[in-house]
């Protein structure tokens, strides 16, 4: 028996996987330091803004790759 | 008498989860683990988002998490990140758990387990152990419970007497309905919590500053005290490091509360519905912490941190506003310990008494819900009167448990070649490395330790694997039937062989 591991058989499911990654990045190490400093916008801090943004950032990619399809 | 007045919000606040959860199994056989561990699978999109969202919002969340603002500053917001993060998990991976439940009629992940592994010993002792840190959980929220219930009463009501009005109302409609209450009741709760803490956290905004804008708040913030509004954080334990690793853990560790509540959709449609708008319910956090960088200025030497929502409610709000607080607090406790303790009763009837004892689905079925006595009366409640020293640490394992089962998850799903021995070698390595490293030498290099716990547990887990013997075909081709051809695919003889010699 093989050890292949199961990957997105599409392009598609691709997408979908480089999407994801890329949200879990933005919420963390290689971008939070480029935030973290004590400006304020919207009245928040930029963390905060920073934070309430991925919240709308993934439901919205989620909703994205719904429409698309994707599933594996 | 308007003393009085938040003590009764609350108190009506149970009465109504008691009306709406022990309404929900009306009609519906409970004697059956379809009805009662997964709601029939029955529950649509909208109860599905307020169940998995009200689930991830603690009393530890909602007390805490204004402690954590007031204490340490922007290192909270970690929370918002890693709950909004739990959602592309649920996206990603809830469909295919609901998938396999539905085709091989599971119900928990220890069943999915034993199926996956063909190993029920493996089956059994997942459920166990990840039940440790349920259970602890549980325990922390029925401790908040008992903690609300005796701030609304002023003292009258004890701890103790808190711990077992909190438990037998939750027993009431658990018993009665099964995961349909959870759902019902933690929709509502869901819907109360938002509206209380939008609510509260604008009135403080509007007593502390005269207007609804948060801008004045955080602007004092900066002059006074800019080290709360970046990391590490005011106390300076939340290096980017630990950020990261901490949202990366809470991502990979998908509890069994969480698997039954998939489980538990009337479609994989639902799921993703769901928890494509899961993410928006944690905007419920944002007002709360801005309650707790208030707290930094309006009690300067609070001894501590996690009451400062509470006591500004206490000290200033009006009655009404105080006591819905206290309702919502305590919503948030009860609507995250009732899935634990469903959860481990259904664990323990399925996974480990069924087939120890060999006993039918009928009867497994009966003795199911009825374990939610001996779970809560003998070890929750006990345990949250006594509240131990080690009950951090008895969470602390619990959770690093948790985590460190992803393996065995990326076998179930991603990695055919997996075997019982490489999940259990690299269940129980993780699991040492976890507790050394959060018990006697936390978080090494600002790093947690369920990471760390990972970076012993994979490498053995795909070594022990490749060493020993896959599980059958039948088993391959049931959850990777799309595989099954490339897997098994005949190489050609001339290029098997080795040269002869």
């Amino acid at each position: 028996m093989k050890a292949t591991f199961r990957t997105p058989k599409t392009h598609k499911g691709w997408i979908g996987l480089f999407a994801i990654l890329t949200i879990v990045l933005l919420g963390s190490w290689p971008v939070i330091p480029l935030l973290n400093h004590t400006t304020i916008i919207f009245g928040m801090p930029i963390l905060m803004v920073w934070s309430i943004l991925l919240i709308f950032l993934t439901t919205g990619i989620l909703m994205i790759l719904n429409k698309m399809g994707v599933n594996d | 008498m308007a003393q009085w007045i938040p003590f009764l919000i609350t108190v009506s606040y149970m009465v109504i989860a008691v009306w709406l959860g022990f309404g929900a199994g009306k009609g519906r056989n409970m004697n059956k683990v379809e009805e009662w561990g997964v709601a029939g699978r029955s529950l649509g999109p909208i109860v599905m988002y307020l169940l998995v969202g009200a689930g991830g919002i603690s009393a530890y969340t909602f007390m805490g998490a204004p402690g954590w603002a007031y204490s340490k500053g922007v290192p909270v917001l970690y929370v918002v990140v890693y709950l909004t993060f739990m959602g592309i998990t649920a996206w990603y991976l809830g469909p295919k758990v609901w998938d396999l439940g539905v085709k091989y009629n599971h119900v928990t992940q220890g069943a999915a387990i034993t199926h996956r592994y063909e190993s029920p010993a493996l089956g059994a002792l997942a459920s166990f152990v990840t039940s440790i840190g349920v259970l602890a959980y549980a325990v922390l929220q029925t401790t908040g419970s008992a903690y609300i219930l005796n701030v609304m009463s002023h003292g009258k009501i004890p701890v103790w007497l808190g711990v077992i009005l909190s438990l037998a109302v939750i027993s009431i409609y658990l018993f009665k309905s099964g995961l349909r209450a959870i759902g019902i009741t933690n929709a509502f709760q869901g819907a109360l919590m938002f509206v209380v803490s939008w609510a509260f956290g604008l009135w403080v905004v509007k007593q502390f500053t005269g207007g609804y804008s948060f801008g004045p708040v955080f602007e004092r913030v900066r002059e006074e005290a800019p080290q709360f509004l970046t990391l590490p954080g005011n106390l300076g334990d939340m290096g980017f490091a630990f950020w990261t690793t901490s949202i990366l853990i809470s991502m990979v560790s998908v509890w069994q509360t969480h698997w039954i509540q998939w489980m538990g959709a009337n479609t994989r449609k639902s799921i993703r519905t769901a928890a494509t708008m899961l993410p928006t319910y944690y905007v419920v956090c944002i007002p709360m912490l801005v309650v707790g960088f208030i707290g930094i200025f309006v009690y300067p030497s609070l001894a501590q941190a996690d009451t400062v929502a509470i006591q500004m409610a206490m000290d200033n709000m009006p009655v009404l506003l105080a006591g819905l607080l206290g309702a919502g607090t305590l919503a948030a406790a009860m609507s995250s310990s009732e899935p634990c303790i469903h959860g481990t009763a259904l664990s323990y009837s399925k996974d480990i008494i069924q087939p120890i004892f060999k006993l039918s689905d009928e009867k497994a079925g009966k003795l199911t819900r009825w374990l939610i006595f001996p779970i809560m009366g003998l070890i929750v409640a006990p345990i949250s009167i006594m509240q131990p020293a080690s009950l951090v640490y008895i969470l602390l394992i619990g959770y690093g448990f948790i985590g460190q089962a992803f393996p065995a998850l990326v076998g179930m799903f991603f990695w055919p070649r997996a075997t019982k021995q490489g999940a259990f070698w690299g269940l129980a390595a993780g699991f040492v490395v976890t507790l050394v490293f959060s018990v006697w030498f936390p978080h090494p290099l600002g790093i947690h330790a369920g990471i760390w716990g990972l970076f012993v547990n994979l490498p053995i887990f795909f070594i022990v694997s490749l060493l020993t013997e896959p599980v059958s075909k039948k088993t391959v081709e049931e959850f990777f039937p799309d595989m099954v051809d490339e897997l098994y695919e005949e190489v050609p003889e001339n290029t098997t062989k080795p040269a002869s010699i």
